[in-house]
């Protein structure tokens, strides 16, 4: 069946009519009187008819599968355009907001930098105090 | 072997090949990259030298933050798009 897949739609279309169609033929053709094989030419139309019906029901099995999966392919073709768009908007949000950050970062440095005699003024940092700030920033 | 062949040929029959395939999309390039370590402080007995490190490791949290807040809110939506193809 999954050879079917490769087969273009109105190939199929003809084939499953041609079947049907000549199976019916010769069905008909087998009751004329006097023709030569006419219960071969029977047995053979009913065959072609039979095998026919059931090429269509195929047929129209594989048309519906082709028609679902048309379908879903423009559902994920959206999904990847809207998945897409999502991406390039949190890249943008990222950015702005680590701008912002390191904005409000240069401004706090400068402001130390600018109070630093008046911080340094009243407080000497005992050594201790680095040990315990660099112990609980690192990862030993 | 040749009952085995004649039930697979019929199993193949059977089957339906969709030739469709979603796939998760990739997470932008702003949120693969791992959070900075704190920074540590140089010897000192100046407390705005503490005060410079210390503000500058609450500004790499809060990147950190944002990154992880950001990667919380790309699965949510990514999920919810991926989802919505039924």
């Amino acid at each position: 069946m999954w050879i079917l897949s490769f087969v273009p739609d109105a190939w199929l279309h003809y084939a499953v009519y041609a079947v049907l169609i000549s199976g019916i033929s010769a069905y008909i053709v087998s009751f004329i009187p006097l023709l030569p094989y006419r219960n071969i030419i029977r047995v053979v139309g009913t065959l072609l008819t039979v095998a026919g019906i059931y090429f269509y029901g195929s047929y129209s099995t594989e048309m519906s599968w082709r028609s679902r999966t048309e379908e879903l392919q423009k559902e994920i073709d959206a999904a990847k355009v809207k998945s897409d768009d999502a991406n390039k908007q949190i890249a943008g949000l990222i950015a702005q907001k680590t701008q912002i950050i390191h904005d409000k970062q240069i401004v706090i440095q400068k402001q130390i930098v600018q109070d630093a005699a008046k911080i340094d003024k009243q407080c000497v940092v005992d050594p201790e105090v680095i040990t315990i700030l660099n112990n609980a920033a690192s990862d030993k | 072997m040749k009952k085995i062949l004649v039930i697979l040929l019929m199993l193949t029959g059977c089957s339906t090949v969709v030739p469709v395939k979603q796939s998760f999309p990739d997470a932008p390039e702003e949120l693969k990259s791992a959070c900075q370590d704190l920074k540590l402080i140089e010897p000192t007995t100046k407390l705005s030298d503490v005060v410079s490190v210390v503000t500058y490791n609450y500004s790499l949290y809060k990147e950190c933050q944002l990154k992880n807040q950001e990667w919380i809110d790309w699965y949510n939506k990514q999920n919810s798009i991926f989802k919505s193809v039924k």
